[in-house]
């Protein structure tokens, strides 16, 4: 068996996938810079990370099969969770890297912004191959 | 001024403070409340945030000295830099914030002139909302004089 084949049918997968036209929207990275105030109050203003904007992708809701009601009633209040998962369209590392904020690195956590709507970024995926990074992300509404 | 605010500009003045707090970025990490994520990163930083204040009052109303209680945390990953710092903020830097008066906001700023700050308790936390390690934090507890006025 020629082994380079597996290799030759893993380069083609993404290809053949942005092929079909299904990567029709458009995901942006955002980190955030902040303003530090006279009191050492911050406000942070979220910007596009350089190299990581209008990256085509598929942005698809959590299960493609049916409507998930995640919105939850309470007394006092009603949450609402949008959660989506996306495919982008080649290996990011850098927003594997980048994504999480960690206190003690020196950056904040990310946002991302798909087609206008801001979601909080749930966790970042790349497959072993390192051929498309995957990204959940969730719009939660109080 | 709110309070805070005098806290963080006589801070920014002070040359220890500076040694700790200022870094090569030109950002004080001296901060209103909050630690903001990504600057234990950066070296030391302070927060200073207002429990509660009393007002004093005579029989014509409210005047304008308020006893605060302020919280001052410090944050470092080395637990020996944070208690180094706590010690300086002790010792040297309160015993010289004066509240009450404008003489060190004014220009040039002159020596304080009713220091009236005292350290009610202190007591050394692992704060684990720092990831992925967490950071040793001092927390001190001071009763402020501060004049709502200035």
């Amino acid at each position: 068996m020629n082994q380079d084949a597996i290799a030759l049918a893993i380069a083609g997968v993404m290809p053949a996938a942005i092929a079909t036209g299904l990567f029709v929207s458009l995901f942006t990275a955002m980190e955030p810079v902040p303003t530090i105030g006279p009191t050492g109050a911050v406000e942070f203003d979220y910007t596009p990370v350089s190299g990581l904007i209008d990256i085509p992708c598929i942005a698809a809701p959590e299960s493609p099969a049916n409507i998930v009601a995640t919105e939850v009633r309470a007394l006092t209040e009603i949450t609402a969770s949008e959660i989506r998962h996306v495919l982008l369209d080649a290996w990011y590392p850098q927003l594997d890297a980048g994504w999480r904020g960690e206190n003690s690195d020196d950056k904040g956590a990310w946002i991302a912004t798909i087609d206008g709507f801001n979601y909080e970024i749930s966790g970042v995926e790349s497959d072993s191959q390192t051929t498309q990074t995957r990204v959940k992300v969730t719009l939660a509404t109080v | 001024m709110p309070l805070q605010q005098k806290l963080r500009t006589l801070a920014m003045a002070d040359a220890g403070m500076q040694s700790y707090l200022l870094g090569t970025n030109g950002t004080f990490r001296f901060f209103d409340a909050q630690l903001p994520k990504g600057y234990v990163g950066q070296g030391t930083c302070v927060t200073a945030m207002v429990v509660s204040s009393a007002l004093d009052y005579v029989q014509s109303g409210p005047l304008a000295l308020e006893w605060v209680r302020v919280q001052i945390n410090v944050w470092d990953m080395d637990s020996v830099v944070a208690k180094n710092l706590a010690n300086y903020i002790q010792n040297s830097w309160m015993p010289r914030v004066d509240c009450v008066t404008d003489s060190q906001f004014q220009s040039p700023p002159g020596p304080p002139l009713s220091a009236a700050n005292f350290k009610l308790s202190q007591r050394g936390v692992l704060d684990y909302s720092v990831m992925p390690t967490p950071a040793w934090t001092e927390i001190l507890d001071f009763r402020v004089a501060n004049n709502t006025n200035i």
